[in-house]
This record gives structure tokens, C-alpha cells and sequence, in this order.
């Protein structure tokens, strides 16, 4: 990457102001008497900054503190009570759930007024399940506590700083004659009034600070008409040494310090930006944009989102609370917008997810065949080569799903058109992958090529729906297809006239067996500033582009989503749209993955902790591409990433256009086979993911989980980033280094004497903290199940997912060390939204007291798979039991001693009926 | 409470799916896995639940993913398919017979595969027949042509001793003028040096009256110098002079365009002129470095002395030429005679290597070298010379590097370097075809090339009797 195409802190006045806060020249406080319950029970006051209200009595802040209902969540906004007329702060919209409610705050709540020796005045917020936010008054600070402990502390460091929004100071000139009766407009009423404000005051230096009203960044300029309007607020998470999520980066899971000696990295920044071959272990942005940040720490989950979509910084460092408990104290800037602040404070971990899920909302449940192999390349030339491919697959007996075209598939680089020389009949090359039942999925990216014979171009711009520059004109900037404009997608209006456009009569060549990719949705921007758009570039409703950048391209996931589900007329087919940029609320949208990585060891090894970033910030359909965008990885470098990427939750294999060719057959032995053996492993576990896809919409956890949100107590799993868990029932360690022929493998539950199983060889381990070291020769990568969880398989190989639907269940049975063990299993049609309406199984099966039961989770619900269940494996059974019976009838079985591993043959029970398996 | 599931609602024959030469090993009490040595009872074969870990006990379900099912396929072939396509409510086999589970309705579409077949199978048999008579030719050409090749080769080896012995003979000749010569230089240098102690003396009087003279005289000469480097390789491309290189008289210019764009335009074209030639000789001093990499450093550096004399030349006083002259004509004897010498060397290497290459059987590919196909496409003419290059337009696509196995592929390497890519590189499938061509021509991979190759020499006799005999033999 070229680092001096991208800004720092430095590079930005409001990151440079709030970063270097004179923390004595400010005082927030909450203006006496203000304070009161509103009919909503909202808790409300004015703010004023002590220091300056002389000077600016009009800057006066509205704060609110709300108590989500039924949560451990408590919120924070602080907007301006008296905006200026012609710019609103922007308040984030769409990403919240409209379903969440709020318990009113009694109005004897802040009747009792309490008073510290050293903090002053307060007034105590209970809220949710043993939980209470202090509000001190003077200067104002928000203390969270849960189950009596204090969790989360705001303003204690006293960098709350809130730029109200004012009218540019005009250079000194005579005193205009105003005679409001010419200028009858408001506008011209107001801006006489500022004017007069302006002279009345003594103008001070502040005001005219460099970069506060304008900026420039090399060759670009922003114009800044509003000035300086920035937001920053200290965050403090008492007690912890991890803090996790803020994604997109290339760090480690466990966030690094940004502040303190010997650290040169700038703050984290969220930006969502296309950064050419980023580099790893930085700070810097990326595709996408979270602003959720989690503690973890061996009493509690907590967290904090930062519902703001300008570009952003935080800050994190090192402290010591006040008792001597370690504290992470983040400090969080951002450019524009409202302050808006939740504080999630669990205190566990399904607490906590299940919090942060009432806020954005869970995983929309993947069709099965998206969670399936996909191979991807920049670009399959033509449709021959299409049919080549896929012939490919099943000549090596390889499992694929999924093929994708790339950008040159489009006549042009015209989205929703064909290369027609390359790709004549398009719904015949679907078709012929239908027969298969694969799918294909092509590539729209939101830049519209300019050029007055293109359909989409020209009805966009007579409805006007394009961005519009500073001046007013339609933006344009450069990008795949040259001159483009770009849809203002923040527009419910346009989003509806984009989702059209996936009609199949529109989208020509389209077929139901069609999906979508949303790709350089940052914007990408060629010519732009660090790539991407302009900041004063203008959005509907007066709202400029820097207010909402970091959601653009979740809006565009969002018009395209809406597109896919639409363009059947009974709206019943699941949408898969995959996109490059995002926000907090894309899970309840789509699958993202980590952009433009490169094929090198050292990526590979980066795609676990940005993964288990994302997932721990809400994303739980995420994936690196497998083999790296760019470059020529060999078979080695191959092998580990596929065997990776199957235990990941999007697995795509894709390459560049300048790479070799690498379809996983073209390596050669021992490669192919140690590829296909990753992939049919993938097919295997299909059962398992779902399930676990499933379950996030039911408690938000993540799918692939770090280790410390399984084992919340042990200390030295915290910073763990390259293991980590599939749902709660297998461990995965990757290998990502080359010649590696052996690993250290962290098996967790040293307290409760955890058992873990190869999931190749069925051997048992016991939790290990110190680790034990494995051989991984080239076919094996280490993958554990946990004792004490059953995991279902569909262990027959097929071509594809959809031809799995009606294959018989291997359960898989580890047993903990007291001879327990539990397991779920979600079914449904696989493909429509019928499970919404009750249509699906959910199974619970369970092994204790030498039975094993299988009993419904979901009575109401109506689906009735025929599936039965061809084999039970039980591993960690320490007695050869004499009979196996199901209804008094005996079961055929086979022990083995040595790996105290039992095999129940062809049992044939149905998983949609309770039934009950003896070991005697 | 027990109920079988969709794939074992009928129970199955143990001989379902099996391949009739293994039908015997199905047929008792026990089945014996064929890898493991383990026995089942016959009950547990097509029971769809796998026990034998190489899959031989479900040869009709997809119970084992590593199983194979053997379609009858009645009216067509018969033919073996993985287990993982059994039962998966895909036809794979024209009978359905992969299908019995009921998830899908196949259709029997043997009866039209096998008229396809017939018609495929006829349309090989015929290329077949064809390819092979003109394979027949090939070998005859191959057999003319590696006489001729190897009279060529006899005859080049003969020459070589002869060519050696004129050149020594030539070089003894000009040492003894060029030793003459010499002499007469170093006379010359002297009376030189003389004159130009004088120049100096004068100069520095000169230079001392007017500063900046010296810039001025020293424009023309650099322009001069130019010309002398255009003059003396055209020269030695041997161009004519007026085509080549010769101060071109001012043109008559329209008057009107000569007011309105003043001398500039004059200037520019000046330089432009002058800028095509320095390319274009930039472009031919390549060429002539290439050519100096083949041919023997001594022979070029005479063939540059005696260019070089050739200018010099011009600037002597003609008593001097005479002289200068009968060393040239023996130079340019030595150069013709070297010339020779070096095109029989390489005659001979060519011709020893040629002999040596993989020809195949009977040399029949033979015929093929010197030859060059073409494929025009959207964007470009390939061509393919076999045993020697590959071009996509002008572009090296790579040099002949070797054979595949069995003649079946030829790959081609070290072409252009690739912008951001590899050097291009191209591989040829080498298949049985009634003439010789190309088709197909694919960039699978960036600057990575493929195409078909079809000729006759690849068509085999036996492939042709297993073709008819399966004709005869149609159901």
C-alpha cells in the first residue's frame, strides 16, 4: 500500500483538535435545574461548556439517557438543542432495529440527588437486571455499573468535546446596514443575525484555526461550508486488559494500544475505504466500518456502540482505575453527527450478544448452498470456460456450489449487461449450472458508467438519484468503467428504484439461479481522495457525504439485498448479496468478506483475528478470500488456506486477474487431494453450520467464536486470535506458516478437566493451557471436538449442497469426562423465508445416564424432514456397553477399546421424532 | 417408530449396480470387501450404510462416497459412475437407473445417445480414415525429406574446412597491407599533431578576443555529428543515399502557412526528421546487437573497421583511397567469406539438431517443420511453427521446448515478458485430425496460452480398429 494516499489523525483538524484537547480549558456540565423525566421517560438536561458559555450562550446541548427495555443497555445521546437552521447534525439512520422500545425512567428517578466529596452531584439510573448508570452532574461523567460493579466510565478523563455548529466568521468589514424588510426570506434573516453575532463578539483565534473551514489533502480540497462540528468523548472499561471489535483492521483480535510510550501507531481509524494491498497489523482502514467496541474480562462481556457514521477515530490505551484495577480507556472522535452512545454491560458473554442483537439485529439466515463452497476468479473468460470449470470440479470429485463472474463478465463494465461476445446466452450458462443445482453469482458495483446510451445511467440521471457534487452538478468520479456517477442510495426512493433493477425483465439475462456481489461499495472512488468520495459531495436532504460515509455501502448491500428478494413475485427465495463494505447492522443484510488480501503466508494467517473481529462486532458471515487475491500462492500455501477456510464462515476461493490460474485440481498431488479432502470436510459439517446460523438469530452469539467467549474465565485465552471455536463444539488451529510440520495447540477447560477429539482420528486429549504440539503433515490440520457436545454430519459426498437435502445424519458424539454430551440440529427447506412462519425442526439430542434422547426444541414448529440418522459415533465412552436398545429392539454396534470409540450401525431413526437410545 | 427412509423403501438386490465381470463376488452367503479382506453378511451389501472402507458393499447406493455404480444403460454402453451421484436426484445414467430412490424421473435417453455415438463414432472412423492416409504421406515426405536433410547436412560439413582455409589465406593478405598502412598513419599522425599545435596557438588568441565563439561553432558540428552517425549506418545497411539519409532541401512551403506558424514549425520538422531517423537507427543498432550476440566478435568487428573505414574515406584526400581501397575489397572478401563460414556453422548446427529432434514414429512429424499454422481471432492471428516458435500477432508467445507424453501436447516457453505477469508461454494439445491445424486458442492463465493442434501424424491404426470393431460390435 501506498500509506501517503491515506490521511492520518494528523492529516484531519478535527482528529488533530480532539486528540490534543486542552482537557483544562473545557467543563461540561449539565445546567442546574435542568434536569427532568420527559413524558417518555427520557431522562433529559442542558449541557453548556462551563468554559466558554460566556462567550457562546446560544451553544447549548441537548442530553438524553434512555433505558432500552428488557436489556442491559443504557443510552446516551447529546445532540445541539437549538440547531442552526439550514444544517441538521445527521442522527444514524436504518441501523438500528425499529423493534427496540425503551422503559421509561420514572420522574422520581432523578428526584434524589446524591453528592460525592470528589465528583460532586449525581443522580443514580437504574436500568435492566441489576444494572445503574450514574450521571454525575459537574462536570458531566457516566458511570455504568452491573451486578454492583462499576463497567464502563465516559468523560472521566474529561475529553467530551462537542464543536457546535456556527456560521463562518466573515472577515472584518463595515457594519453591513441590515434591512430585513428587502431580505424576507428566512435564510436572509438569519444570516443578518449571525452576522451581527459576529461582530458583536470579540472573534477569537479558535474560531479561525487552520483546516477548521477548509482542508486540503494533496491534489484534493474540501470545502468544509459548515466548519468545524466535530464530537469526542473519553470511554474507560473498568477491570479488563482485552478489548476486542471497532472492525475493520488488520491488528490482532485483542485491540493494541495506540497511546503510551515507545507507540508510533495513530489512532484506530473507521473509514471505510479500497486500500491497494493492505498491510497488516495496522490501525489503519479498510473496507468497512463497526463502531463497536467489547470488554472482556473474567467478571464480564460489556461494550460500547458509538452509533455514528462520519469518519471516526479511537483512541486506546493502558490505565489503572482509581482501586487499582486495570482499565483499557479509549477515547472515540468523530468528524460530524450526533453523539450517540450505548452502553451494553451484560455481564456474560449470551447476555451481552444477545444485548447487542436487540440493538442491530442477528444473522439473516443464509440460504445452505451460501454456506457452501464458492470458486471465484477475476474474471472466468467466456461461457466455455464457465462449463470448464465446473466440469472441472466434478472430473476431481470436488463439492462446489457456487461460480462467480467478476467485472469483466458486463458489456463495458455496464452492471446488468453482458459481454455478448463472451457470454451469449447467460441464461442458458445458468441453466446449465441449474441442472447441477449451482448457482452463479455476478458482479454489481454502484458506479454507473457515464455514457447517455446506458440504461440505468440515463433514467438516473433524468430522476436526478445521482450524489451530487458541492456545486450541485452530478458527482462524477473515475472508476472501473471511467467516468461514473454514483447513486445517493441514502435515498429510500432510489434504493426502491435500484432493487427494481434486479427484476428479471430488467436485469436481462438474469436467471432465479442467480445471486449478487456487491463489490467497491466503500465508494471506490479512483480519482477521489484516498480513493473514495469526496466530502463535501451532497446526499439528499442537505445530509454532505462526510456524514455518511461509513454507511454508503451499507445502504447499497441494502438496496441490492431488497433488489434480490423482490424480483420473485412471492418474495420466498432467501437473498445472498455479498459486499466489500459494511456498518454495524450488515448481518441482518448479507455476507462481507476482507477485501483485497494478498496470497501470502502471512495473510492467511491475519484472516483469523480480522474474522473473529467482524464476528465479535456483530458479523458472523464473513470470510478472507481463500489462496489471497493477489499473487501466486503454491500448493502448500493453498492446502493450508482451504483447510482454514472450511472452517470459516464464507468460503470463497478467489483470484486476480493477473494470477495464475489455481482451481483447486490444478496443483497437482499431494495438493489436489489434500484440497479436496478440506472442502468434502466443509460439506460434512454444512449440518453443523447451519444449525449454528440458526442459533445466532436466536441469541446473537457469534458463529466463529474466539476462545474466550466459550471459556469466559480463563484468563490466558483472552488474546488467543489463532485458534478459535465453530459454534461451541469444535476448536480449529489453523496452520498458516510454510514447512510447518508441527503446532502447539491450546486445548481450553483446564478448570473442569475438558476432553477434546481429533475430529480425523478420534483421539482424546485433555485441556491443555500450556498447549500440546501436533504433527500437521500437509493433509492435516488440527480440529478438535469438544467433550461434552454432539454434532451432526452428513457425511456423503455429493457435488453440491442441494443434492445433501434428503441424505441420512452421522451423529458425532464427544463425550466430557463424566460421559455427557448435547447437540442441536436446525432443518428447513434450505432455501425460502417458510421457516419465518414456523416451517423448520429444531432438535435437541442428548446423551447422559448411558441414553441418548432426541427431543423437539421447537414444538410449534411444522417442518418434517425425512432425513433419518445412519450412524451414531460416540467417542470418550469409557465401558463397552452389552446391548444398544431403541424401543426394547437391539441395535447392531461395534466398541473399540483402544480409542474408546462406539459405532451404532444403521439405527435408521428419523430426526424429526423424539425417541430414545439405551446403552446397557 | 422405524422407518427406512427414502433410499431403502424396496429392498435392493445385492447385485444392483454391480459391473458384470464382478457380478460373481455378490451372489452368496458373505460378501468380502475387496480391499479389506473384511466379510459382511450378504445382507449388509446395498443396504445403504457402508462397511467396507473402499466402498465394495453398496455398489448401488451412495451409501460410501468412494463406491461405483455401474449403469446397464440397455441400447447404449454400459458405464461405471461415482457413488456420490447415485440417488442425488441427478440422471447421470441414460437408463436412470443411478436414480432408483425416487427423488427425480429420469428419462431413457440411451436409445438417442446411442445414435449419437454412431454419429460420433462414424465422424471419427472417417477422420480416422482420412488422417491416416495422409499420415501415410507424411511418412513418405519424412522419409524424401530426412535424405535431403542429411545430403544437406553431409554437404555443409564438407564445405566448412574449404571456407576456413580462404579466410587464414585472406587474413595473412591484409596484415601485410595493414602494415603498410600503418606506416603511412603514423606519418600522417604526425604531420597532424603539427597542425594542429599550430590551430591551438591560433585559438587561444582567438578565444581570448571573444568569449563565447566556442559555444556558438559548437552547435553545428554536434548536428554534423549526427548526420555522420545516420550517414555511416546507412552505409552499412548498404541504403541508397537519397533514401536513407541526405540533407533534404528546404521545401517550398505554402506561403500562407509559412506566415502563420513562422519558423517553429520549420524547426520542429527539422527535429522531427532527425528524430525518426535516430529511431529508426536506434530500432536497427538493436537488430545489429542481436546479430552481433550470433556472429563471432572478430568478424563483426572487422565488418564495423572497414564501415568504418568507408567514412573515414570520405574525408581523406583521394591520394590516400587507393590504398585504403584494396584493404577494404579484402575486407569485404573476409567479410563475405566469414559470412559463409558462419551460416555453414549454423547451417550444420541446425541441420545436426533438426536430426536429433523427437520426430516421432517414422519421423512422420517431420514434414511439420518449416511449417507454420495460423489462427485468426477476434483480436489477433495466432501462429504455431512446430519445433520452432510461437506468435500471437508479432508477440512471441515462446520457443519450442519440448514434447508432452506420447506426442499429445507440445509446449512452448520464454516469450515476451508479460506486463505484470509471467513470460508468455504457450502449451498445444496435440490430437488425431484429418489435416493439419489449429483451433481453439485459449488465455486460460494471464500470458499463459493454449491451443488444439489437429494433424494426421497423431491418428493411430489401432485406435481406428478399436473404432470399428466397436461399430461392428453395436448392440
Amino acid at each position: 500500500v501506498d500509506a501517503s494516499k491515506f490521511k492520518t489523525c494528523n492529516d484531519l483538524s478535527f482528529c488533530r483538535r480532539n486528540r490534543n484537547l486542552d482537557t483544562a480549558a473545557h467543563k461540561y456540565r449539565v445546567v442546574d435545574g435542568t434536569l427532568t423525566v420527559t413524558a417518555a421517560g427520557i431522562v433529559q438536561g442542558d449541557v453548556v461548556d462551563q468554559s466558554t458559555v460566556d462567550l457562546y450562550p446560544e451553544h447549548v446541548l441537548r442530553l438524553e439517557i434512555m433505558a432500552v427495555k428488557g436489556s442491559n443497555i443504557v443510552r446516551m445521546r447529546v445532540n445541539e438543542k437549538n440547531p442552526l437552521p439550514n444544517k441538521k447534525r445527521y442522527q444514524v439512520q436504518d441501523v438500528l432495529l425499529e423493534t427496540i422500545e425503551y422503559e421509561p425512567f420514572s420522574a422520581s428517578s432523578i428526584k434524589q440527588i446524591h453528592t460525592d466529596k470528589q465528583l460532586g452531584q449525581y443522580v443514580d439510573l437504574a436500568f435492566g437486571v441489576n444494572a445503574k448508570a450514574r450521571l454525575y452532574l459537574s462536570p458531566i461523567r457516566l458511570d455504568v455499573f452491573v451486578d454492583g460493579r462499576l463497567a464502563i466510565v465516559a468523560n472521566s478523563k474529561n475529553l467530551f468535546n462537542f464543536e457546535h455548529m456556527r456560521t463562518r466568521p466573515l472577515p472584518p468589514q463595515p457594519i453591513p446596514n441590515p434591512n430585513p424588510m428587502q431580505n424576507p426570506s428566512i435564510e436572509g434573516v438569519d444570516q443578518v443575525e449571525q452576522i451581527e453575532q459576529q461582530v458583536e463578539q470579540p472573534t477569537t483565534t479558535t474560531i479561525v484555526e487552520d483546516g477548521t473551514w477548509e482542508e486540503k489533502f494533496k491534489e484534493h480540497h474540501d470545502s468544509k461550508p459548515h466548519g468545524p462540528m466535530s464530537i469526542g468523548l473519553d470511554i474507560s472499561f473498568i477491570g479488563t486488559t482485552n478489548v476486542y471489535g471497532i472492525p475493520e483492521h488488520s491488528t490482532a483480535l485483542s485491540l493494541r494500544s495506540t497511546k503510551g510510550e515507545n507507540i508510533n501507531e495513530g489512532p484506530y481509524r473507521l473509514y471505510n475505504l479500497d486500500v491497494f494491498e493492505f498491510e497488516l497489523d495496522k490501525t489503519t482502514a479498510l473496507y468497512g466500518s463497526i463502531p463497536f467496541m467489547i470488554s472482556h474480562d473474567q467478571q464480564k462481556t460489556v461494550g460500547v456502540l458509538w452509533l455514528n457514521a462520519a469518519e471516526t477515530f479511537i483512541d486506546i490505551s493502558d490505565g489503572k482505575y482509581e482501586d487499582g484495577q486495570p482499565t483499557k480507556d479509549t477515547h472515540w472522535i468523530s468528524e460530524t453527527g450526533v453523539m450517540d452512545v450505548f452502553f451494553l454491560v451484560g455481564p456474560s458473554v449470551a447476555e451481552f450478544y444477545k444485548q447487542y442483537a436487540v440493538l442491530t439485529g442477528t444473522t439473516a439466515l443464509p440460504q445452505l448452498f451460501a454456506l457452501a463452497y464458492h470458486q471465484c476468479r477475476w474474471n472466468y473468460r467466456d461461457e466455455a470456460d464457465v462449463k470448464a470449470v465446473d466440469q472441472g470440479f466434478d472430473d476431481n470429485s470436488i463439492p462446489y456450489d457456487v461460480l462467480w463472474l467478476d467485472i469483466e463478465h458486463t458489456d463495458g463494465k455496464r452492471y446488468f449487461t453482458w459481454d455478448k461476445s463472451n457470454f451469449p446466452t447467460p441464461e442458458e450458462m445458468q441453466r446449465r449450472l441449474a441442472d447441477k443445482k449451482r448457482k452463479m453469482v455476478t458482479i454489481v458495483d454502484p458506479h454507473i458508467k457515464r455514457d447517455s446510451n446506458y440504461y440505468i445511467h440515463s433514467e438516473a440521471t433524468s430522476k436526478g438519484y445521482y450524489v451530487k457534487n458541492k456545486d450541485g452538478n452530478d458527482y462524477e468520479g473515475w472508476c472501473w468503467p471511467g467516468s461514473s456517477s454514483y447513486l445517493d442510495f441514502t435515498n429510500k426512493e432510489v434504493r426502491d428504484w435500484w432493487a427494481q433493477q434486479f427484476a428479471y425483465d430488467k436485469y436481462q439475462g438474469s436467471t432465479n439461479s442467480l445471486y449478487i456481489w456487491n463489490d467497491m461499495n466503500e465508494p471506490s472512488v479512483f480519482n477521489g481522495p484516498e480513493v473514495s468520495m469526496h466530502k463535501d459531495a451532497l446526499h439528499g436532504g442537505g445530509v454532505e457525504h462526510r456524514d455518511v460515509h461509513n454507511l454508503y455501502g451499507y445502504y447499497y448491500h441494502m438496496a441490492t439485498t431488497q433488489g434480490i428478494i423482490e424480483r420473485n413475485a412471492d418474495k420466498n427465495d432467501r437473498p445472498f448479496v455479498l459486499s466489500r463494505a459494511f456498518f454495524a447492522g450488515t448481518q441482518r443484510i448479507g455476507a462481507i468478506w476482507t477485501g483485497d488480501n494478498a496470497g501470502q503466508w502471512s495473510h492467511l494467517e491475519s484472516a483469523q483475528p480480522m474474522l473473529l473481529s467482524l464476528a465479535v462486532a456483530g458479523l458472523s458471515f464473513t470470510g478472507a478470500d481463500v489462496g489471497g487475491f493477489f499473487g501466486n500462492p503454491d500448493g502448500e500455501l493453498m492446502t493450508r488456506w482451504f483447510q482454514a477456510g472450511a472452517f470459516q464462515p464464507f468460503f470463497r476461493g478467489h483470484a486476480h486477474l493477473d494470477a495464475k490460474r489455481r482451481e483447486p485440481w490444478l496443483f497437482g498431488e499431494p495438493y489436489t487431494s489434500a484440497i479436496r479432502d478440506a472442502i468434502v470436510k466443509r460439506y460434512t459439517y454444512l449440518p453443523l453450520w447451519y444449525t449454528l446460523f440458526h442459533e445466532n438469530s436466536l441469541t446473537g452469539l457469534p458463529v466463529m467464536r474466539p476462545l474466550w467467549v466459550e471459556f469466559p474465565t480463563q484468563q490466558s485465552l483472552f488474546a488467543v486470535d489463532n485458534e478459535f471455536m465453530v459454534g461451541s463444539s469444535l476448536l480449529v488451529r489453523p496452520v498458516t506458516q510454510a514447512g510447518q510440520s508441527s503446532v502447539k495447540v491450546v486445548l481450553p477447560g483446564t478448570e473442569n478437566k475438558q476432553t477434546w477429539f481429533d475430529i480425523d482420528s478420534d483421539k482424546k486429549y485433555f485441556a491443555s493451557e500450556a498447549g500440546v504440539q501436533v504433527d500437521t503433515p500437509l493433509d492435516k490440520m488440527p480440529v478438535y471436538q469438544k467433550g461434552g457436545s454432539i454434532v451432526p454430519r452428513k457425511e456423503r459426498q455429493r457435488r453440491s449442497s442441494p443434492q445433501m437435502k434428503a441424505d441420512p445424519y452421522t451423529l458425532r458424539i464427544a463425550l466430557s469426562d463424566d460421559q455427557k454430551a448435547s447437540g442441536t440440529l436446525y432443518t428447513d427447506d434450505e432455501s425460502s423465508f417458510n421457516y419465518q412462519k414456523g416451517d423448520y425442526s429444531y432438535r435437541q439430542f442428548e446423551f447422559a445416564a448411558n441414553q441418548l434422547t432426541n427431543t423437539n426444541l421447537a414444538p410449534r414448529s411444522t417442518y418434517q424432514p425425512n432425513n433419518t440418522i445412519e450412524r451414531i459415533v460416540i467417542v470418550g465412552l469409557k465401558q463397552k456397553p452389552s446391548s444398544i436398545t431403541v424401543n426394547n429392539q437391539p441395535l447392531t454396534f461395534e466398541y473399540e477399546k483402544d480409542l474408546e470409540r462406539l459405532t451404532i450401525r444403521k439405527p435408521d431413526l428419523q430426526i424429526k421424532n423424539d425417541w430414545s437410545i439405551k446403552l446397557n | 417408530t422405524k422407518d427406512s427412509g427414502n433410499n431403502n423403501k424396496n429392498k435392493l438386490s445385492p447385485q444392483f449396480g454391480v459391473p458384470p465381470e464382478k457380478l460373481e463376488y455378490y451372489k452368496g452367503e458373505t460378501f468380502t470387501c475387496f480391499g479389506s479382506g473384511k466379510t459382511i453378511p450378504i445382507d449388509y451389501v446395498n443396504d445403504d450404510y457402508c462397511d467396507c472402507p473402499d466402498g465394495s458393499d453398496e455398489p448401488g447406493t451412495s451409501a460410501c462416497s468412494n463406491g461405483q455404480f455401474y449403469c446397464k444403460n440397455k441400447g447404449y454402453k454400459g458405464q461405471l459412475i461415482s457413488s456420490i451421484l447415485v440417488n442425488d436426484g441427478i440422471c447421470d445414467c441414460c437408463d436412470g437407473s443411478d436414480e432408483q430412490s425416487g427423488l427425480i424421473k429420469c428419462q431413457d435417453s440411451c436409445a438417442e445417445l446411442s445414435k449419437e455415438m454412431r454419429k460420433a463414432r462414424e465422424e471419427a472412423i472417417q477422420k480416422y480414415t482420412t488422417g491416416l492416409k495422409i499420415k501415410e504421406e507424411m511418412i513418405n515426405e519424412a522419409v524424401e525429406i530426412l535424405k535431403t536433410k542429411k545430403e544437406e547436412l553431409e554437404k555443409s560439413r564438407k564445405e566448412h574446412e574449404p571456407l576456413k582455409q580462404t579466410i587464414k589465406e585472406l587474413e595473412v593478405a591484409k596484415e601485410a597491407l595493414e602494415a603498410k598502412k600503418k606506416e603511412r598513419e603514423e606519418q600522417l599522425e604526425a604531420e597532424r599533431k603539427l597542425k594542429e599545435q599550430i590551430e591551438r596557438q591560433q585559438n587561444e588568441t582567438e578565444q581570448a578576443a571573444n568569449g563565447d565563439t566556442q559555444d556558438k561553432t559548437a552547435q553545428p558540428e554536434e548536428t554534423n555529428t549526427n548526420n555522420r552517425t545516420i550517414y555511416f549506418w546507412c552505409r552499412w545497411r548498404n541504403w541508397n543515399d537519397t533514401k536513407c539519409y541526405q540533407p533534404k532541401p528546404k521545401e517550398p512551403e505554402d506561403p500562407q502557412l509559412e506566415e502563420t506558424k513562422n519558423g517553429k514549425i520549420h524547426h520542429r520538422r527539422h527535429l522531427h526528421f532527425i528524430y525518426t531517423h535516430l529511431i529508426i537507427f536506434c530500432f536497427y543498432y538493436f537488430l545489429f546487437c542481436l546479430k552481433i550476440v550470433k556472429a563471432t566478435l572478430l568478424d563483426t568487428l572487422q565488418e564495423m573497421v572497414s564501415a568504418a573505414v568507408d567514412v573515414i574515406s570520405q574525408y581523406l584526400p583521394q591520394s590516400k583511397i587507393s590504398e585504403l581501397s584494396k584493404i577494404e575489397e579484402i575486407d569485404r572478401e573476409l567479410r563475405e567469406k566469414n559470412r559463409q563460414l558462419r551460416d555453414n556453422i549454423e547451417q550444420t548446427e541446425k541441420l545436426e539438431k533438426l536430426l536429433i529432434t523427437d520426430m516421432g514414429p517414422d519421423n512422420v512429424f517431420l514434414p511439420l517443420y518449416g511449417r507454420c499454422f495460423d489462427a485468426p481471432t477476434k483480436d489477433y492471428t495466432y501462429t504455431m511453427c512446430p519445433f520452432e516458435n510461437s506468435k500471437q500477432g508479432h508477440t512471441s508467445l515462446g520457443r519450442f521446448e519440448e514434447w508432452g507424453p506420447n506426442h499429445s501436447s507440445m509446449s512452448f516457453t520464454n516469450g515476451v515478458q508479460c506486463w505484470g505477469g509471467p513470460k508468455r508461454s504457450l502449451k498445444v494439445q496435440v490430437e488425431c485430425g484429418s489435416e493439419n491445424k489449429i483451433y481453439d486458442v485459449q488465455e486460460p492463465s494471464k500470458c499463459e496460452y493454449s491451443m488444439k493442434f489437429s494433424t494426421p501424424a497423431l491418428c493411430d491404426k489401432e485406435h481406428l480398429l478399436v473404432l470399428q470393431l466397436e461399430d461392428d460390435h453395436q448392440f
